[in-house]
C-alpha cells in the first residue's frame, strides 16, 4: 500500500522544503518514504517537480502514478496532471475550474503569503496520512529553528489546512496506515548525504573539488560538517586543480577525496593517470548526469562507465564501483577508501544524479562496520629500515606505504617512469619491471572483487542484468510480475572495474534469455559485458532522455520483453 | 649552522643536465639553504613537475613529489594543507608554473599557503628544444618562430605585486651567496612565496646569456622599501632588480587549515548521521 504525492512549481517555490518536511514526518510516523526530484537548470521559476512515495514497504525507485498532485503553480498543474490517477486528488495553489478532480483549494484558506502553500499542503496530506497534529508542528518547529518571524505564518498555514482537511472526505478517502513493522528511528536522507557520510566513516580527511551538478552536494555535506566529521574540504579553482592536490595531499598523508560529474572527470584525466603511476590512494566521485558536454546538468544518466574504466592515458590499476542505492552509497564509498589505500590506486565511484539527489527512510549507519584499518608502514618499522623505497618490487605489486615527514626517510615519487627509490629512469629493464609491478597489483585486486548481487538467479529463466541505481526500478517490478505469474532473474553489478575473464558467462549463458538495462544512449555497460562475458544478450533496453526510469515503464517493458 | 651539512642531501642519481646548465648553481643553492636553515632531507617537500627544473630533486636526497607539467604548485598546495608541518617548496620553469600552471599560480597567490615557488626563469622551453615561452622577449628568434616571437612577454613579478602577493623576489642563478640569503628569506617568510630565478639557457636561449644577465640585472638597494607597491614598480619599469623586491603583511592560510589529517571519530559521525530523524 501507498501514496504517491508529486509536489510540482516553479524553482523557488519551496517545494524541496515542503518535500523534505514530509519526508521527515512520514518516516517518523513510521512509514518507508522515497522520493526523487525532476528539476530544471534554473534557480527561479520552470516547471519542477519532487515525487514523495509513503509505503508501508521499503520503496527505493521511482514512480510515474500519482495519487495526489499538489500543484503550486499552473505550469506545475498542467504539466502533471495526466498523472493523476482516476480517484486521485488535486491540492491547489492556483485557479482549477477545468481540472475535474476533487480538489483542497489552498486559497480558501486564511494566508495572505503563499510561501507558506507548500507547508499548508503538507498539512493536508499529514491529515490524509492520520499523522496526529502535534507532530507535524513539532518538525515544523524544529525546521524554523531561530527564523521565529516566520514560524507563526507556518504553524497558522498549517493548523489551518489540517484543521480543514480533516473534513474533506475524497481526500481523507485515500487514507493510508503505517505499518506494523517499520524502522525504529528511521532517518530520512539523500545519496549526497550517505555519500558524504560514508566518506567520513571511510576516514576522508581531505576534499579538493570544483562544483559541479549533480556531484555538488558531496562537497557542500562534507564542508557543512567538516568540524564534526574532522574533514577539510578546498574549494579548487578547477577541476585540474582539484585533482593534483588531492594527489598532493594524498602523497603527505591525507585520505583525499574529489567529487565531480563527466566534464569535470574530463578535466581530471592526466591527474588520475598520475595518480596510477605514483600508487597514491585517491577516491574520485562521479556522479553521472547526461552528455556529452554540458548535457542535462541536472537530470541522470549512467553513460560514464567506460569513461570511468579508461579515463587516463597508459595502463594502470584502479576500481570502479557503482552503488545501487542510498544505503550503497554510504557502504561502497567507505569501502572505496579502503580499497584505495590497501592497493594504492584510484578508486572511482560512479553515481548519478537520480541516487544522489533521491531520498529515502533509511536506518541509521553503524560507524562501527565501517573498516578503520590504515595501511602505512609504522615510524618504527621504517626507523628499522637501512633505506626506504618507495616502488619496492613485492610479489602482490603493492609497495610498502610511507608517508614525507612521518620518519627520517624521504619519500619520493615521480611521474616518469622510476626506479624502486622513486627516481625518474631510462633504463629498459627497471623500466619493465616497474611496469610489471604495477600490472601484478591487477591480480591482486581481483581477488577482491565481488560477485554481483542476485535476486532469483537459477538456471532456465530470464535473467535481467543492470548496474548501480537502475537496480531499483527492477527490483520492485520483479516483485510485482512474480505476483503476476512472471519470473525471472535480477543480477546487479557494483563492482564494475577490473573484471575477471570468465566473469558471469556460465549464469549467463544458462539462462532462457537475458536482457540488459542501462541509462544510457550508447551501450557502454552492454559492450563491456560483451566483451569478459563474450555473451550476446536478446535484448537491450536503454533511455535518452535525462529522466528516472520509472517503475510502470520498466513493468511494460519487461512484459513485452519476457 | 648546525644538523645538517651539504652532503647529507647528496643523491647518487646521474645528473642529465647540459654541462654548463644554470640549474647547478640553483641546486647548489637549494641544499646550502636547506643546511643552513636546519631543514632535514625528510621535513622537507620539493614538488615539481616535468621540464629541466623539475629533474632538481632527484639530484638530492629529500622527500620528492614530481608530478605533471605545470601542476607542480596546484600539487604543492594539497601537500601543504594535509601537512602543514613539511616545508613545501615548488620547483619549476616558466613554461610550467607561468604558461601550463598559470591558473594554479594565480589562485596560489590567492590561498596564500605558506610555500615557497622558485621559477627557473630561462625564457625559453628546454626540454622541448627551444620554443618560446611566456617569457621570452619580443623578437627572440626560435625554431617554432623563425621570424621573432611576436605576443609580448609575461610579467610574472608585476602580476604577483597586483595580486598583493605576500613575498616576490627576484634572483639570478649564478649568485650563489645572494641566493642562499633570498631563498631563506623566502622560506622563513610566513606565507606564498615567489622566487623568480633567472638562469641563462646555454642550449636554447643566445641572447639572454650569462653575460647578458650580468649586464641587464642589478642589485636592489638597501634602501628599498619592500612594502611600498609603488616604489617597487618603479623598480621593475628599465633592468632587471635582483633581490626581496616585495612584500606583503597578511596571514597565511595554514592555520585555517586544521583537520586535513585527522580521521572523522564516533561521536562526530553519530552527531551527524543522528541529525536526519
Amino acid at each position: 500500500m501507498e501514496l504517491n504525492i508529486r509536489l510540482s512549481g516553479a524553482a523557488g517555490q519551496g517545494i524541496q522544503t515542503a518535500n523534505d518536511i514530509l519526508g521527515k514526518l512520514a518516516t517518523r510516523s513510521g512509514y518507508f518514504c522515497y522520493s526523487f526530484n525532476d528539476a530544471e537548470s534554473r534557480i527561479r521559476g520552470g516547471i519542477n517537480f519532487n515525487h514523495m512515495r509513503v509505503s508501508t514497504l521499503p520503496v527505493s525507485a521511482p514512480r510515474e502514478r500519482v495519487d495526489i498532485l499538489i500543484a503550486l503553480s499552473s505550469p506545475g498543474l498542467e504539466s502533471n496532471l495526466s498523472k493523476l490517477v482516476d480517484n486521485g486528488v488535486l491540492i491547489s495553489g492556483v485557479k482549477t475550474e477545468t481540472a475535474g478532480k476533487s480538489t483542497f483549494e489552498l486559497g480558501s484558506l486564511d494566508i495572505t503569503n503563499k510561501k507558506v502553500y507548500g507547508l499548508a499542503a503538507v498539512a493536508v496530506v499529514s491529515s490524509i496520512l492520520n499523522i496526529a497534529l502535534p507532530d507535524l508542528e513539532k518538525i515544523i518547529k524544529e525546521q524554523f529553528k531561530g527564523k521565529e518571524s516566520i514560524l507563526d505564518i507556518n504553524l497558522d498555514a498549517a493548523r489551518q489546512a489540517y484543521s480543514m482537511a480533516q473534513s474533506w472526505t475524497e481526500g481523507a478517502a485515500l487514507s493510508l496506515n503505517p505499518p506494523k513493522e517499520s524502522l525504529q528511528q528511521g532517518k530520512w536522507l539523500s545519496g549526497g548525504d550517505a555519500f558524504a557520510l560514508g566518506a567520513a566513516a571511510g576516514g576522508v580527511s581531505f576534499v579538493a573539488a570544483y562544483p559541479m551538478s549533480p556531484a555538488t552536494s558531496i562537497m557542500t555535506n562534507l564542508s557543512h560538517w567538516s568540524k564534526e566529521l574532522e574533514v577539510h574540504v578546498e574549494q579548487a579553482e578547477s577541476e585540474v586543480t582539484a585533482i593534483n592536490m588531492v594527489a598532493g595531499a594524498s602523497y603527505a598523508g591525507a585520505r583525499a577525496l574529489t567529487s565531480t560529474s563527466g566534464g569535470g572527470f574530463a578535466l581530471m584525466t592526466e591527474g588520475i593517470s598520475l595518480t596510477g603511476m605514483i600508487e597514491t590512494p585517491l577516491v574520485v566521485a562521479i556522479a553521472q548526469r547526461p552528455g556529452p558536454a554540458t548535457g542535462l546538468p541536472t537530470r541522470t544518466a549512467q553513460g560514464d562507465l567506460r569513461f570511468a574504466i579508461h579515463g587516463g592515458h597508459g595502463f594502470f590499476p584502479r576500481v570502479v564501483l557503482a552503488p545501487k542505492n542510498i544505503n550503497d552509497n554510504f557502504t561502497i564509498t567507505s569501502e572505496a577508501f579502503d580499497l584505495a589505500e590497501k592497493y594504492q590506486i584510484p578508486v572511482i565511484v560512479l553515481t548519478d544524479q537520480l541516487l544522489q539527489d533521491s531520498k529515502q527512510s533509511l536506518k541509521n549507519f553503524d560507524f562501527d562496520s565501517i573498516s578503520q584499518k590504515r595501511y602505512q608502514l609504522s615510524r618504527e618499522e621504517l626507523e628499522k629500515l637501512d633505506v626506504y623505497q618507495r616502488y619496492r618490487f613485492t610479489d602482490d605489486g603493492v609497495s610498502p606505504l610511507a608517508y614525507p615527514g612521518q620518519s627520517s626517510h624521504p619519500v619520493v615519487v615521480d611521474s616518469d617512469e622510476h626506479d624502486q627509490d622513486g627516481h625518474l629512469t631510462e633504463s629498459a629493464e627497471i623500466s619493465k619491471k616497474m611496469a610489471e609491478k604495477r600490472h601484478r597489483k591487477l591480480k591482486t585486486i581481483l581477488q577482491s572483487c565481488k560477485k554481483p548481487e542476485s535476486w532469483n538467479l537459477k538456471p532456465g529463466i530470464p535473467l535481467v542484468l543492470t548496474w548501480g541505481s537502475t537496480w531499483g526500478v527492477v527490483n520492485e517490478v520483479q516483485k510485482r510480475l512474480e505476483k503476476q505469474g512472471i519470473e525471472f532473474a535480477h543480477v546487479n553489478l557494483s563492482w564494475m572495474w577490473p573484471l575477471p575473464a570468465d566473469f558471469f558467462r556460465k549464469e549467463l549463458e544458462q539462462a532462457s534469455k537475458t536482457i540488459i538495462i542501462e541509462h544510457s544512449v550508447g551501450s557502454e555497460f552492454e559492450s563491456l559485458m560483451r566483451e569478459v562475458t563474450l555473451h550476446d544478450f536478446d535484448h537491450a533496453v536503454r533511455k535518452m532522455d535525462g529522466r528516472p526510469f520509472g517503475v510502470e515503464d520498466i513493468e511494460v517493458e519487461l512484459k513485452e520483453l519476457l | 649552522m648546525g644538523k645538517y651539512k651539504e652532503e647529507d642531501y647528496k643523491s647518487n642519481v646521474e645528473n642529465a643536465w647540459c654541462p654548463g646548465c644554470g640549474n647547478f648553481g640553483i641546486l647548489n643553492t637549494v641544499k646550502q639553504t636547506l643546511a643552513e636553515l636546519d631543514i632535514g632531507p625528510h621535513q622537507a617537500v620539493i614538488c615539481t613537475g616535468i621540464g629541466q627544473a623539475p629533474k632538481l630533486p632527484h639530484y638530492m636526497k629529500v622527500n620528492t613529489f614530481n608530478g605533471l607539467h605545470g601542476r607542480e604548485v596546484a600539487s604543492a598546495q594539497g601537500i601543504k594543507m594535509a601537512n602543514p608541518e613539511l616545508e613545501v617548496i615548488v620547483h619549476g620553469g616558466d613554461g610550467g608554473i607561468y604558461g601550463e600552471g598559470g591558473n594554479h599560480f594565480l589562485h596560489a597567490i590567492r590561498r596564500n599557503l605558506n610555500i615557497t615557488v622558485v621559477v627557473h626563469d630561462n625564457r625559453i622551453y628546454g626540454l622541448t628544444k627551444g620554443q618560446p615561452s611566456p617569457t621570452s622577449e619580443l623578437g627572440l628568434v626560435t625554431g617554432i618562430k623563425p621570424e621573432g616571437v611576436q605576443i609580448s612577454p609575461l610579467k610574472p613579478l608585476e602580476l604577483a605585486i597586483s595580486q598583493e602577493c605576500s613575498f616576490v623576489a627576484q634572483a639570478f642563478s649564478a649568485n650563489i651567496k645572494e641566493n642562499v640569503e633570498i631563498l631563506k628569506a623566502a622560506i622563513l617568510n610566513e606565507g606564498f612565496s615567489l622566487v623568480n630565478m633567472l638562469q641563462p639557457c646555454i642550449t636554447w636561449n643566445k641572447v639572454n646569456t650569462y653575460k647578458w644577465f650580468r649586464d641587464n640585472t642589478f642589485k636592489v638597494d638597501s634602501e628599498h622599501d619592500p612594502y611600498d607597491s609603488r616604489a617597487t614598480l618603479e623598480l621593475l619599469k628599465d633592468k632587471l632588480p635582483l633581490g626581496i623586491i616585495y612584500k606583503n603583511k597578511k596571514e597565511a592560510y595554514d592555520s585555517k587549515v586544521a583537520r586535513a589529517r585527522v580521521f572523522c571519530g564516533k561521536e562526530g559521525f553519530n552527531k551527524i548521521a543522528g541529525s536526519f530523524g
